[in-house]
């Protein structure tokens, strides 16, 4: 294998990564001439080296806690509750929405936010069978693209969905039995960029 | 803030060997150049290659990529030899990115038999899947312990990946409020992990 290196010439980066650097690039914000700058530094560099690895658990733990806060924390009431007059036309309503939608959540349950990241050998994530996801892929290291194409396969490669997928917004995919899944990325063209590991375990 | 900046004043910036003369004795066969630039492997290309594609093989991995930049420069490939560290992550980024395609090709290609499925034999390693659930259950306290505008800022942040500037504007916070929110969620999480937290990770091997 011949690579030709790089021409361009880029000045050395003579210090250490400053936070807001290790942040950004644990979250893979860092655009290309200066990414370039400091994976040289970091080549190099123990010290920054370990404060990477230190950003990625956090920015890891964050990511996961903050999707597991998101299921928990209540939703804000609705405007239309304020209105006085208005419960007693609803009740009815209420009454008969509330049957079904109790049925519904035994049937499927709420759905799961699922923070994704990429498969690196490490734990997978992990979502309830039985109830449909939001899933949140890590796009970290990535180009700005605003929107990827999202292919969810199980684990014998067949493709159980697709979709669209805007950074920001997560993905609602239906409710899968237990297994393990992947989840891919794509850009538009078709470019594979990224998969993603997924444990979906049944929930007693 | 850092974690590790909390209590440790930083170490001093390495010092650039001079690449030039470390690929010159290379390519001379100076055995004195094999051993910079394997030390640089030994860590820096370690790490890097840990971080994007897991412990699994990591030894032969690296073995890998320091034949193909040892050929290179023996070669007369490299061009720039003052810029041998952008070649090297060149090199890296084409193996990391080779090793994926062929892990989801490898995938593709598996089929069921009997039922069952040999994912790899990297499966979850017990004491990393520890520590991580630990981490998690203390960010899952820190973002319980802060006031619910302030977790709604670190949820946009990290989970939804919205930048600083979108995250301001939504929640009318200035650049100020908003690195000082995440800044004490970051000083908590060290505070709370200060003994339990643990990088105990498993790149550190040559």
């Amino acid at each position: 294998m011949t690579i030709k290196a790089q021409t361009m010439a880029t000045p050395r980066k003579k210090t250490h990564l400053d936070d807001s650097q290790i942040e950004a690039y644990c979250q893979g914000k860092i655009p290309e001439p200066e990414l370039e700058e400091l994976e040289e530094h970091l080549l190099i560099c123990e010290s920054c080296q370990q404060r990477v690895l230190e950003g990625d658990a956090y920015v890891k733990s964050m990511r996961h806690a903050s999707a597991r806060i998101q299921v928990d924390e209540p939703k804000p009431l609705k405007a239309w509750k304020a209105w006085g007059f208005i419960p007693v036309l609803g009740f009815a309503l209420v009454v008969m929405g509330v049957g079904t939608f109790l049925h519904n959540q035994r049937a499927v349950g709420p759905r799961i936010p699922v923070a994704l990241e990429v498969t690196r050998g490490s734990v997978l994530a992990q979502a309830p069978a039985g109830r449909p996801l939001i899933l949140n892929p890590s796009i970290d290291g990535l180009p700005a693209i605003a929107e990827f194409r999202l292919e969810m396969v199980d684990r014998n490669g067949k493709r159980v969905f697709a979709g669209s997928f805007q950074p920001g917004k997560g993905v609602e995919t239906p409710a899968e039995t237990s297994g393990i899944y992947f989840v891919r990325l794509y850009s538009l063209p078709g470019a594979l960029l990224r998969e993603y590991g997924l444990e979906i375990k049944s929930v007693e | 803030m850092s974690l590790s900046s909390l209590s440790e004043p930083k170490p001093p910036v390495p010092i650039d060997p001079g690449w030039g003369q470390v690929v010159d004795r290379i390519r001379r066969g100076d055995p004195t150049g094999m051993e910079d630039l394997y030390r640089v492997f030994s860590k820096g290309v370690r790490f890097f290659l840990y971080r994007q594609l897991g412990p699994h093989d990591l030894d032969d991995k690296v073995h890998d990529v320091f034949l193909i930049v040892t050929q290179s420069i023996r070669n007369g490939d490299l061009r720039e030899p003052d810029r041998l560290m952008g070649y090297v992550r060149t090199v890296v980024r084409r193996q990391v990115a080779a090793h994926i395609e062929g892990a989801v090709q490898a995938r593709r290609n598996q089929t069921d038999i009997e039922g069952g499925v040999v994912l790899s034999a990297r499966g979850p390693d017990p004491e990393r899947r520890a520590i991580e659930h630990q981490n998690e259950q203390l960010a899952m306290r820190v973002l319980n312990s802060i006031a619910k505008r302030d977790r709604e800022v670190l949820i946009r942040f990290y989970l939804q990946e919205q930048t600083p500037d979108e995250i301001c504007q939504a929640m009318e916070l200035t650049e100020t409020q908003f690195r000082l929110i995440k800044s004490r969620a970051k000083a908590r999480f060290g505070e709370l992990g200060k003994r339990r937290f643990s990088m105990r990770s498993g790149y550190r091997r040559m």
